[in-house]
């Protein structure tokens, strides 16, 4: 399955990239994420939970930043084990263009699911996914939103 | 939390029950595991197959969809119940002489939903019958000697 | 054989139908022990994968939870599946584990089993256990599993290669070379479940002290199982018992042994407990055997007059990661690479077999077992080649007919066939359809635009198959089939078969046999089956053999109980058994009724000392039959369905459907209908809705009730049944089977009639199931070939 998507976030193309490689950041905006710890410089462990349907579980699993290229673009892959559930992996080739005072954010990304969420979340994956990317990016933004220093 | 239980009361065939069941307890499990009425009968417990059919306050639902709690204060019938009544000895006597079943296990479902049926449209075609027996998934028959059965049902209601 | 009055042939509802109606049924879900445990399984999530660790240390501190068995638990208590077939020694099987150990190798593969004092405890605990598991490269597609480069679908398996096979006969290169036209066809068969409606289920109760096992167990084939909890768990065989209650259908699917069932079984040996598994819908749809993977490119060659001079049939199967056990997966792909041409003439056939492994679950028998592939193949081609020529295609299915009538033979594909009635059945169903008819309004509505099909397809079905099959590959599967009679103080009969039976009607058809033969009302007789603590031994219910095989034990059994009743009665009356005879109960001779059977009953039981005879007839009686000088018994028929395809939707509705079947002697045509309508209705499932869409990675994609389609009523046409009586002369009752006859056709009477729709456009169907859009791709394609895009 693949989505795209592109948003527009307050900031240089440089502070939007600071923020999107931070564990913290990435914690607070993935949803459903209670745990998130760098193992590597570009690596991160963590539990997530997910619900597709009537299928519910903790993931456990990772997240790397992968192909860097400061501050332009980066590949964002994440993998995780639901046990009984499944297992999702995916990834999203993020793209940072500068426009104006806010950069341009653009992505494509593409998932995979297995096991009883394959099986019986298939057709209802499609609209998850979507919300929870949808739910990353506005937490992003909205990152983004604070970082601003308060106008007046 | 799963551990939680709830005080419920509601009429089973005519008969009171009381219970504390975990909110989480399907209406079928109910019957079939504590009050040991396994005539309805699990199939896919995702609300496709309507072997779990039972009628509470008049309506006939899918067990496997209906909490347990939901059904506080009401009046279930299984097929148990409706047997022991009487209310549909013509179709259940129909579908043993046109053979309307194999292994039995859609078939108290499959009485449920010909029983609604007939109450609301004394006298179907068989279209009619097919469609409405589309909720029930019959893997032995094909159908057909199903609506034989309640259209002869009908016919002799007539 | 009696009167036409009696009960043989005559329709009677089922007692066991009055019980089922009512909601009484008691099926293994239903049973409840004390003490009874409830096991769950964590399956795997991956295709195929390496397992790197199991975390479960939350599960075993959750409330209710008595134990936790992973893969190494279980072996040290139970032996591993090994499929093996001594007469295929090609036939190469990689051992199962019950439980997965260190390896996974299919979607839905049991790895841990969780023991609970609930179902819902269990399942709360498998929730938090966590299996990491390394992915490995997966094989899904069975073309792709058998190229060079394929990764196995096991590790330490070298190829995936199951089985490759030929059968050839005459000239075929030849025969395409000089034959007045070829046609050809490619086949995907979409792999299927078989969805019975109760999920596989079973309670197994061990007892130390006796070293016993008590099985209760939604199955078709008690008497299988028994000898394999045996073997597999160490145990005497006499010290294990396995019963089957109500079975809430079957359809093949519960004739294995099943890894998690085996599981449950040794958990109850080592807990000392009453273990209860219930497989729920998503878990049957990832643990079941499956059926029908296939692709088969075919040929077909006839000459001027529309005689058929040779076919070419190349199969290929997936079989999933390992075969069925005990009885492998290969039965399907040998039956449908065997069958092919079946009801014709052949002079000259090539049939080649590959199967092949892949990270999907295991495929085994599912009703019809090949012969619907075989069907729908060699009925698809004849319509081509009919097309071809421009001959009507139920005359050239006349023409190239077996005889009628002869003495057992074997064809050059080495079936052996006896009295078939094929042509006989063709007239039948021409007049029960009015085909010339349907032709006539087919042609008018083309002009209109509005696309109907008429689908023929004739079938020939291995029936009621004997010893030589499981026997000669050394698997210990009984073939026979036995009954016991006892003729008791009131007067009437028990009767105990060994003919399983999971709704088909077997134990009513018995009871007619037994009722008919002695002389005695339907309801004397109550019928029981499904137990191995009973005195008959047998196969239980596969490749219909129910009435064939146990009726004729039946029939045996109820003739020696009729001698000795009728012997004592000679005794009581001073008369010539001879000249007595038994009606509704009574011991009658040409005067009239003399003595009720209660009287012989009770002099029987309790007063033997008034019988002047030594030694005293048996008043229980048990006789056993098995087809050992011939293979099986081949029945035949016709199908045809009429469809309507919308070329704008891509819809195909079913406006009639007809068959003509002969199963020999019937004995309950109200029971053989609703087997042929029942078995049908599977076909047109099949061959319209019914596909287990699996993805590159071994993933399934609908895997539940709501996403995987089966028939449901309103779409499903009336079907018209006729029947031709060919009696068996193989036995004395003279019946065929009947169980399998409806899925047999149906599936090519579903495949000829949608192309027979199609035809007019250009367009052909080649992948099953027939979606709507798998339609309308197929009619979009031709309009580009017409066009020249």
């Amino acid at each position: 399955m693949e989505l795209e998507a592109e948003i527009l976030v307050p900031g240089s193309r440089q502070q939007v990239w600071n923020r999107l490689i931070d564990p913290a950041v990435l914690q607070r905006c993935i949803p459903g994420c209670t745990e998130l710890d760098r193992t590597t410089d570009t690596d991160f462990a963590g539990k997530m939970v997910v619900k597709v349907g009537p299928v519910s579980a903790t993931f456990q699993g990772g997240v790397s930043l992968e192909e860097m290229v400061e501050p332009e673009r980066c590949v964002l892959a994440g993998q995780g084990k639901g046990g009984a559930a499944g297992f999702a992996k995916g990834a999203a080739t993020i793209t940072l263009m500068e426009e104006g005072e806010s950069t341009k954010l653009a992505y494509v990304a593409t998932v995979q699911i297995g096991g009883k969420l394959a099986a019986v979340g298939n057709k209802l994956f499609g609209s998850v996914a979507r919300r929870n990317i949808d739910e990353f990016f506005d937490a992003f933004q909205q990152v983004m939103q604070e970082d601003q220093p308060v106008a007046g | 939390m799963r551990s939680d239980r709830v005080a419920i009361s509601f009429t089973l065939n005519d008969r009171p029950v009381e219970a504390e069941v975990a909110v989480r307890t399907s209406l079928v499990d109910f019957v079939r595991d504590t009050q040991g009425l396994t005539g309805s009968h699990v199939g896919c417990e995702h609300g496709v197959c309507g072997a779990c059919q039972m009628r509470v306050n008049g309506v006939i639902v899918r067990g496997c969809l209906m909490l347990a709690v939901q059904a506080d204060g009401g009046e279930v019938v299984t097929i148990e119940g409706l047997t022991g009544s009487g209310e549909c000895a013509d179709l259940q006597r129909n579908f043993v002489a046109r053979n309307a079943m194999q292994c039995g296990f859609c078939t108290p479902g499959m009485i449920f939903t010909a029983v609604e049926l007939l109450a609301e449209n004394p006298c179907p075609s068989r279209p009619v019958i097919r469609d409405a027996l589309s909720g029930n998934f019959c893997r032995c028959t094909g159908y057909q000697s199903i609506v034989d059965a309640i259209e002869a049902t009908a016919s002799e209601r007539a | 054989m009696k009167a036409p009055d009696g009960l043989i042939g005559a329709s009677r509802p089922r007692s066991k139908a009055r019980r089922l109606v009512a909601g009484q049924g008691s099926y293994t879900d239903d049973i409840v022990l004390p003490g009874m445990l409830h096991v769950t399984f964590v399956r795997s999530a991956l295709a195929h994968g390496r397992i790197l660790s199991i975390d479960a240390d939350e599960a075993r501190t959750m409330p209710g939870v008595v134990g936790l068995f992973d893969g190494k638990d279980i072996a040290a208590v139970c032996k591993p599946f090994q499929v093996h077939h001594a007469a295929l020694p090609h036939y190469r099987n990689a051992q199962q584990p019950i439980l997965a150990i260190d390896e996974v190798f299919w979607q839905g593969m049991p790895i841990v089993a969780v023991v609970a004092t609930s179902r819902a405890a269990a399942e709360d605990a498998a929730d938090t256990i966590f299996v990491d598991i390394d992915e490995l490269p997966v094989v899904s597609d069975p073309l792709a599993a058998l190229t060079d480069s394929a990764p196995p679908r096991i590790a330490t398996e070298e190829s995936n290669l199951a089985l490759d096979m030929r059968i050839v006969h005459g000239d075929v290169d030849a025969a395409f070379a000089d034959a007045f036209a070829v046609v050809e066809h490619e086949f995907d068969f979409g792999r299927q479940a078989g969805v019975s409606l109760e999920c596989r289920a079973i309670i197994a109760d061990y007892r130390s002290g006796q070293d016993t096992l008590d099985v209760i167990q939604s199955h078709q084939v008690p008497h299988m199982m028994r000898e394999l909890f045996a073997d597999h768990l160490g145990i005497d065989a006499i010290r294990v018992h396995v019963r089957c209650p109500d079975v809430g259908g079957a359809f093949g699917i519960k004739l294995h042994a099943y890894p998690d069932e085996m599981a449950t079984c040794a958990i109850s040996k080592i807990l000392g407990r009453p273990v209860k598994f219930i497989a729920d819908r998503m878990e049957a749809f990832a643990s079941d055997a499956q059926a029908r993977e296939a692709r088969v490119r075919a040929r077909l060659g006839v000459d001027a007059e529309g005689k058929i001079v040779a076919i070419d049939a190349g199969s290929l199967f997936g079989l999933g990661a390992v075969s069925s056990y005990p009885r492998g997966s290969v039965g399907e792909g040998l039956q449908a690479m065997q069958m092919m041409g079946a009801p014709y003439t052949l002079p000259a056939v090539r049939s080649t077999l590959q199967c092949a492994y892949q990270n999907k679950p295991p495929t085994g028998t599912y009703r019809g077992v090949g012969q619907p592939i075989a069907a729908a193949v060699t009925e698809q081609l004849m319509d081509k080649a009919a097309r071809a020529i421009g001959m009507d295609p139920a005359e050239l299915r006349r023409r190239n007919y077996l005889p009628a009538s002869g003495a057992r033979h074997a064809t050059p594909t080495g079936l052996q066939v006896g009295d078939l009635s094929l042509e006989a059945c063709l007239d039948r169903l021409m007049e029960r359809m009015d085909y010339a008819r349907l032709r006539a309004e087919q042609a008018e509505l083309r002009a209109k635009h509005i696309y109907r099909g008429i689908g023929l397809c004739t079938f020939v079905e291995l029936t009621a198959v004997g010893s030589g099959l499981y026997g000669g590959n050394q698997v210990s599967i009984a073939a026979g089939e036995g009954c016991s009679l006892r003729l008791e103080a009131s007067g009437q009969v028990s009767c105990e078969t060994s003919a399983s039976e999971q709704g088909q009607g077997t134990g009513a058809g018995i009871a007619q046999i037994v009722a008919h033969t002695i002389g005695i009302e339907l309801d004397s007789i109550m019928v029981k089956s499904g137990s191995t603590d009973g005195t008959t031994y047998g196969g239980g219910a596969w490749a219909s053999r129910g009435i064939a095989i146990g009726g004729e034990a039946a029939l045996i059994a109820a003739r020696d109980l009729r001698r000795n009743i009728l012997t004592i009665a000679g005794s009581l009356l001073q008369a010539d058994p001879g000249t007595l005879d038994i009606r509704d109960g009574m011991v009658t001779d040409a005067s009239g009724p003399r003595l009720p059977l209660s009287e012989i009953g009770t002099i029987g039981h309790f007063r033997q000392y008034q019988l002047p005879l030594d030694p005293v007839p048996e008043l229980t009686v048990t006789r056993h039959y098995v087809p050992r000088t011939y293979p099986y018994i081949a029945a035949n028929g016709i199908h045809a369905a009429h469809v309507e395809v919308d070329v704008g939707t891509g819809l195909i509705r079913i406006i009639g459907y007809h068959v003509v079947e002969d199963c020999g002697r019937i004995i309950n045509p109200l029971l053989v209908d609703e087997q042929i309508r029942g078995g049908t209705i599977q076909g047109i499932g099949a061959a319209l809705y019914e596909h287990c869409r699996y993805d590159e990675e071994g993933q399934l994609l609908n895997g539940s009730l709501a996403d995987y389609a089966v028939p449901m009523a309103g779409e499903m046409p009336d079907i018209d049944i006729g029947h031709i009586e060919t009696p068996a002369a193989e036995t004395e009752l003279g019946a065929k089977g009947a169980g399998e006859a409806g899925t047999v056709g149906a599936i090519g009477a579903i495949w000829t009639a949608v192309n027979d729709a199609l035809a007019p456009l250009g367009a052909e169907v080649t992948r099953q199931p027939f979606t709507p859009d798998r339609i309308i791709e197929a009619i979009l394609a031709a309009r580009g070939d017409q066009t020249g895009d």
